[in-house]
């Protein structure tokens, strides 16, 4: 049974070059992805270097055994009126030789591994350290800054200055998450009841996009975060703007009757909380029976729900409509009037189940999101 | 009616007993070939079901935002893909191998306990059944192949102040039941093939000259006896959260989330080698005939599969390295996976060096042992790769891991179940199976496996996690998610081909003779299919390759070898 | 356990004998016919590992459905399990 062979051979040479190829050159298009090739601190540095010599040494690996599996298929296929080849049982050299040699070598990496394990925390030359609480909701991130008092209460967006030690308390309540931000470290696993911790220093600044790696029930999917690595100062000035409570009463009509919403019965304080509108301050004993993420500030935030959405008030303007009531100019290109209109639609099966709001309350309620700044 | 001739050839006519019957005979056998058609074409039946399972998945993900399944059916969907191939498919079809094969190896007419053997396939009938109606009652078990609490808890007490809604409805009971049924089988056989092995070989055959067929299925099943009770365990104690009001894997009552995963991946890491073992053994038979020489350092391969065994059991953890264990811990764990990564090493360099000096013939079957090398190899290299446990916190849960699993599983196991198709199929049914379509098939998979999985090593890279319904289109994971689908139906389209090939062959086949392939081991000295009593004299054996001997007694191997 | 597989092996052994006395006798003397002979060598055929399995499967699914359901399986599995051993091989 004779197969054309050489033409098998060099069409699966040329299937799997291609393959080889154009894979890594649509890697290349990743540009925009969250690549753990594309660090951003000294953590994801050292392990994406890692990457790179496993790769150089697995394509050698690769290259020579398969090379000589090859080669022998081709060498030694069957011929006509070939004689039975030589009955080989072992050779004990050559056992002996490709035992020890790939023991020493492996032993080798694995001293390396353990090396970089145990120093993966450490950065010399980082003096300042900010703490932070990252607690792993269903299905999102909810950051408690733990150097001011009372914390500083955020969701989804994490702002951390440049060239600091970041300490993360990794806490949940419900089920197990995963906390990782490829660009700046490998991930650490949420458990409830276990107190993880992890450190990482982001040192050039950018917006990093951190997702949830451990499968936690329906919107697994859409439980991302972004991690924003700022200067020194632009980090002291936005950590105190957070912690101003918000304005008790809203400038402008719509952002008025927009808060009435928030606070009227069966309204949106039933699972969120404002600083200064319904909770006194952030460590408001109200604050813990609140399922929703908190809003104090949600007008500088740029995602919604676990970055299922984005939103920003340039394409979420509010005008008055033909019937005299305010509306969304381009609803859809708005991510929190498709929030707001149908959170359900959005990321089935999450825990904002509210009723239908009318366009008008829409635009209302994202007026007064707007203004909390 | 059927008549029995009794004493000296008088005829006594009597009503059929159902044991005669034509269902009666396969309701009531404790034939080990009868039974070891039945687990390969129940365990063939749940191949296609996962691979169903798999296309969704793909379907799914091949664009971003894809609306082919909501998540709720997405998260089902993937879970059972696993917990069907793994449990349903692959396990049985390797028993299903070994039941046929391995007494007709050694020289047995039967295994060592006949009916345990018939109740341990009724079991995974009924048990593969019972996991899969699920479906039918919307609550196919959804927290993934290996259930992590506290997602699997039901609705009280998930989590530490008993807020949230875990798991509700029947989902994880069929999961953990299925998974206790299937348990109870496989120790049943395991027990079974431990001592057949041991016992009922043929004389002559010491272990140092039995197959390695027969080794690697002596060692999957002793792995089989000490895995399975961890699993059984945490499945009763899932249970026992759940409907009885203990909180073993509940933080905030005293118990422990990571029970769970210590629990399982005691068994989980066992499991994957009791997955692969038996492709080893199949794929060291094969070479070897396709080679025309004998296997390349049998003491070598046969003592690496029990260094396998042993080691199986010291690196579960590998499993868990993002989960916030200890840094010595983790230490420990790398230093164990580092460890077991060698005799793995070992037999794959043997198994090129049988090919090496040989005279090879490219019958399916041999292409698909030379491609289970192929992939095995990528497998191996990219598991070592996740051992370096820094680049492990990166890729761990994410499509890298993924990619992993199936080179080993499909590149490595399934590919190794087709060799063991192609190879056994004439004496099981007497028939050849086409070549032609043989090899089409082989080349479809390959380049689909090929499609379909190292796009996903990229992804990982690229920070995609596992087991996300669906991704936004901004993450530059679009194109290589669509080229894993398209590998995927190519997958699908061999799969088709195996099946015509199949059907044909089994209507108007090829007659194979007794031994199509002038093989070496004992098997092939009976008829094809054989007779129930497998041989008319119990052989007795002088080397590893009886057949042979028997064949070319000039330069038999207890003439010419040292063993 | 150990008794069954014992009489399993020793069964094989008797058969082997069997054999091999019958290939010294020469065939027109053959008192056991061919078919008798296989049929005496086929493992016999039994009902109660399927039986087994079946209340195994309902006592597994009393779990869920009903307690009731889980004693009565357990029931049957204990009467499987006396068949199975009672059982003439």
């Amino acid at each position: 049974m004779r197969m054309p062979l050489f033409r098998g051979m060099k069409r699966w040479g040329v299937l799997l070059s291609t393959l080889v190829l154009s894979s890594l050159l649509l890697a290349a298009c990743g540009e925009s992805s969250p690549s753990i090739l594309n660090p951003a601190g000294p953590v994801a540095d050292k392990e994406s270097g890692l990457f790179w010599f496993i790769l150089v040494v697995a394509t050698i690996i690769f290259v020579l055994v398969e090379g000589w599996l090859i080669f022998s298929i081709v060498r030694y296929r069957e011929r006509p009126n070939e004689p039975m080849p030589r009955q080989v049982h072992g050779n004990n050299t050559l056992e002996l030789a490709w035992t020890i040699a790939p023991s020493i070598f492996l032993f080798a990496v694995l001293i390396g591994t353990i090396y970089t394990m145990f120093n993966l925390s450490s950065f010399p030359g980082v003096t300042r350290t900010v703490n932070v609480r990252a607690v792993g909701h269903q299905w999102w991130w909810e950051f408690n800054y733990l150097d001011t008092n009372p914390n500083v209460v955020t969701a989804d967006e994490l702002y951390i200055p440049v060239g600091t030690r970041i300490h993360v308390e990794l806490l949940s309540n419900n089920v197990i998450h995963s906390f990782w931000v490829p660009q700046l470290t490998g991930k650490t696993d949420v458990v409830p009841g276990h107190n993880n911790t992890k450190d990482f220093v982001g040192d050039t600044v950018g917006v990093y996009r951190g997702l949830c790696t451990e499968y936690c029930g329906l919107q697994h999917a859409h439980m991302n975060f972004f991690v924003h690595v700022v200067s020194q100062d632009t980090y002291m000035t936005w950590l105190s703007g957070q912690e101003q409570a918000a304005a008790k009463t809203p400038t402008g009509a719509n952002a008025l009757a927009g808060q009435k919403i928030f606070l009227g019965s069966g309204g949106c304080q039933g699972c969120h909380g404002i600083v200064g509108v319904n909770l006194k301050s952030y460590n408001d004993p109200l604050a813990n029976s609140l399922i929703g993420p908190d809003l104090t500030h949600f007008g500088s935030r740029r995602l919604i729900a676990g970055a299922v959405l984005t939103w920003d008030p340039a394409t979420c303007v509010v005008v008055t409509g033909s019937n005299g009531q305010p509306m969304i100019q381009n609803e859809s290109q708005c991510g929190l009037y498709q929030w707001l209109h149908d959170p359900q639609g959005v990321k089935p099966g999450n825990d904002m189940v509210i009723r239908k709001l009318s366009d008008t309350e829409i635009a209302q309620l994202v007026a007064y999101l707007e203004s909390l700044t | 009616m059927a008549t029995r001739t009794i004493t000296e050839g008088i005829s006594v006519a009597r009503r059929r007993r159902f044991s005669e019957t034509y269902i009666g005979e396969w309701l009531m056998t404790t034939d080990h070939k009868k039974l070891g058609i039945m687990y390969i074409v129940t365990a063939f039946f749940f191949f296609l079901v996962g691979g169903v399972d798999a296309l969704l998945i793909r379907t799914q993900l091949a664009v971003p935002n894809g609306k082919v399944l909501t998540p709720e059916i997405y998260d089902q969907i993937f879970t059972m893909h696993g917990t069907t191939m793994i449990f349903l498919f692959v396990m049985p079809m390797l028993t299903g191998f070994g039941n046929y094969v391995v007494p007709l190896m050694i020289g047995a007419r039967d295994m060592a306990f006949p009916r345990m053997n018939a109740f341990g396939f009724w079991v995974v009938l009924f048990g593969g059944l019972f996991l899969t109606s699920s479906f039918l009652f919307g609550a196919a078990p959804n927290a993934g192949w290996f259930s992590y609490a506290p997602l699997t808890e039901l609705n009280t007490g998930c989590g530490t102040s008993g807020v949230v809604v875990c798991t509700p409805g029947l989902n994880m009971d069929f999961w953990a039941l299925g998974i206790l049924m299937l348990g109870i089988s496989s120790i049943a056989s395991a027990l079974n093939f431990v001592v057949t092995i041991l016992r009922l070989r043929a004389p002559g055959m010491t272990v140092n000259r039995m197959p390695l067929f027969t080794w690697m299925t002596l060692i999957t099943n002793f792995l089989l006896l000490f895995a399975i009770p961890s699993v059984t365990a945490a499945s009763i104690l899932l249970l026992l959260d759940r409907h009885l009001g203990t909180h073993f894997f509940q933080a905030g009552f005293g118990g422990d989330p990571l029970l769970w995963q210590h629990l399982f991946w005691s068994f989980g890491h066992p499991e994957v080698y009791i997955l692969i073992l038996p492709a080893f053994g199949m794929i060291s038979e094969i070479l070897p005939v396709f080679s025309r020489k004998p296997i390349f350092g049998y003491t070598f391969i046969a003592w690496s599969g029990v260094a396998i065994g042993f080691l199986s059991f010291t690196v579960w953890a590998h499993h868990m390295f993002a989960v916030g264990l200890p840094l010595v811990a983790q230490a420990f764990f790398a230093t164990s996976t580092t460890l077991i990564a060698i005799p793995t090493a070992v037999k794959i360099f043997n198994w090129v060096a049988t090919v090496t000096g040989g005279k090879i013939s490219f019958r399916p079957a041999m292409l698909f042992a030379l491609g289970f090398v192929a992939m095995f190899l990528i497998g191996g290299l990219n598991g070592a790769a996740l051992a370096v446990v820094p680049f492990d916190y990166q890729v761990t849960d994410t499509y890298f891991v993924v990619s992993h699993l199936h080179y080993v599983l499909f590149g490595g196991t399934v590919f190794g179940v087709f060799a063991g198709i192609y190879y056994w199929f004439p004496k099981m049914t007497g028939k050849l199976l086409n070549d032609r379509l043989g090899q089409l098939q082989f080349w479809l998979m390959l380049i689909g496996v090929n499609l379909t999985f190292f796009p996903m090593h990229i992804l990982g890279i690229l920070g995609m996690p596992r087991r996300i319904y669906t991704y936004p289109g901004n993450l530059g994971w679009n194109e290589l998610n669509l080229l894993a689908t398209i590998g995927a139906f190519i997958i699908a389209a061999a799969i088709l081909v195996f099946l015509w090939n199949f059907v044909i062959t089994l209507r108007s086949g090829q007659p194979s003779g007794t031994d199509p392939w002038d093989a070496f081991t004992l098997e092939w000295d009976t008829d094809s299919p054989p007779k129930p009593y497998n041989f008319p004299v119990i052989p007795i054996v002088r080397s590893r390759r009886p057949f042979y001997d028997k064949k070319n007694p000039e330069i038999a191997d207890w003439k010419t070898a040292t063993h | 356990m150990v008794a069954l597989y014992q009489r399993t092996v020793l069964e094989k052994s008797k058969t082997v004998t069997e054999e091999q006395e019958q290939r010294k006798q020469p065939s027109n003397q053959r008192k056991i016919s061919k078919e008798a002979m296989e049929y005496a060598i086929d493992p016999k055929r039994s009902y109660w590992p399927f039986a087994l399995a079946i209340a195994l499967f309902i006592t597994l699914l009393g779990v869920i459905v009903h307690p009731v359901i889980f004693w009565i399986g357990v029931a049957l599995i204990a009467a499987a399990i006396i068949g199975w051993g009672l059982e003439r091989r």
